[in-house]
């Protein structure tokens, strides 16, 4: 009798174009990041809540807020020190129309930005989205953060930041918005390269230096505060509203 | 140095010579390169299977973002998509229209508490924690808080991912802080 051996070129040839196809999906490009947020116990209690004179105003908690509506944002603090709601320190109008300039598909409503003409197109497949003037809130923060905190030890209460939004703002504008809340946005044109983060981790706290060697992570009892370099309002906290 | 041909075949006669005779070589041995490339096989379907790139390609719309925060290790994983909630692969609730069944909700329509979602976290809150202080070298000291890494469509409304995070920071539920994952925007350079 002769002695049967399986024939596996085809097992070999299905496997081998089953690999090859799931490292090109695995590798497609397609690089995740996160953004770290809160849903806070409460909404502070009163919105129209007056400083603590006995207190310096850059050491304590500004409350600041971004309310994001159906047609506009604004910038507010419920400690009055940058703005009220009824004066907001600063508003924003929807951007990101066809033929908008951008430089990447998060300033489109379409999500989509042409590499040619750097301009917003129309998408066959994407619904519009609501788009704000996220470099113009960025801006505005890093302002608050250098007049208030650049060159001084930062208290690590002051890094909070509210974030309301109309419920029917959908989560692409959410993340846009705290992308711009949290860290100095690159230049047009430019990687991404992220921001420190305040931390109170003890390893840190009892280091040499007071940025971790890998310069993500710094302790706020020690370093001197760099817009440039270091996170804006990172903390951020959801809220649905006042109660 | 050089060799005339006759010297140089003697010297190859002579290599041949010392080499052992032994079975014939008649087919490849691919059976290790078997094993392993079905064990990678297995890793890369689990991993599509469960990994957010397959609800990327699939269902979920990941929104882009300048932002540069590494993924967590660990933490549980709540996908939005356009038709559900998927909590670690299973399926909690249905979405329709951006919104849940206010039947599913506690309170009705206008309820932000979606009751099912609740309980599935505290179960797997439960079995995250049993799995922590099973592990050698604990210290409860120093437990991290449970963390829920939240993968979205972009369309998701906002009511939706606050009725979701409310859910999940119930009592019962226990996740407090949140993770949101997005797809890395990388900048367009003008062309000359």
């Amino acid at each position: 009798m002769e002695s049967g051996e399986l024939n596996l070129i085809p097992y070999l040839d299905m496997v081998t174009n089953l690999m090859l196809f799931l490292l090109a999906s695995v590798s497609a490009g397609l690089i995740l990041v996160q953004i770290d947020t809160t849903l806070p116990d409460k909404a502070p209690p009163n919105p129209t809540n007056i400083t603590q004179p006995s207190t310096n105003p850059d050491d304590q908690p500004l409350k600041l807020f971004v309310s994001i509506k159906r047609d506009e944002m604004i910038l507010w603090s419920a400690s009055g020190l940058e703005g009220t709601l009824q004066q907001p320190k600063a508003s924003f109008k929807k951007t990101g129309a066809d033929g908008d300039a951008c430089d990447g598909p998060y300033m489109c409503q379409s999500n989509v930005c042409d590499p040619k003409s750097l301009r917003c197109v129309p998408s066959p497949t994407e619904e519009p989205q609501l788009v704000f003037d996220y470099r113009a809130l960025n801006t505005a923060l890093i302002e608050i953060a250098t007049r208030r905190y650049a060159g001084k030890q930062r208290k690590a209460d002051t890094y909070q930041i509210i974030l309301q939004a109309d419920g029917s703002v959908p989560y692409s504008t959410i993340v846009s918005t705290m992308a711009a809340m949290r860290c100095p946005l690159p230049e047009k044109f430019k990687e991404v390269t992220g921001c420190a983060l305040p931390t109170d981790d003890e390893n840190l706290r009892k280091a040499k230096e007071p940025i971790s060697p890998d310069g993500k992570l710094y302790d706020t009892t020690r370093a001197s505060y760099d817009p440039k370099k270091m996170a804006l309002f990172p903390e951020i906290a959801f809220s649905s509203g006042f109660e | 140095m050089s060799f005339t041909q006759r010297e140089a075949r003697r010297i190859i006669r002579k290599a041949v010579g010392r080499v052992p005779e032994g079975e014939e070589i008649r087919h490849l041995n691919i059976m290790p390169m078997m094993d392993m490339m079905t064990i990678l096989l297995v890793a890369f379907i689990f991993q599509a299977a469960t990994s957010a790139t397959a609800m990327t390609a699939g269902t979920v719309s990941l929104p882009r973002s300048l932002t540069d925060d590494e993924l967590p290790e660990g933490a549980s994983t709540l996908i939005i998509t356009k038709n559900g909630i998927v909590v670690e692969g299973q399926p909690i609730v249905a979405v329709s229209n951006g919104d849940v069944d206010p039947a599913e909700k506690e309170g009705g329509s206008l309820g932000i508490k979606i009751p099912r979602l609740t309980n599935f976290l505290a179960h797997l809150h439960q079995q995250h924690e049993v799995m922590i202080r099973s592990q050698p070298g604990y210290d409860p000291n120093k437990e991290q808080p449970p963390e829920l890494m939240i993968i979205a469509d972009r369309t998701t409304p906002y009511r939706l991912l606050l009725q979701v995070m409310f859910s999940a920071k119930q009592k019962e539920a226990g996740y407090k802080h949140f993770r949101l994952i997005v797809q890395k925007s990388f900048p367009l350079k003008p062309q000359p």
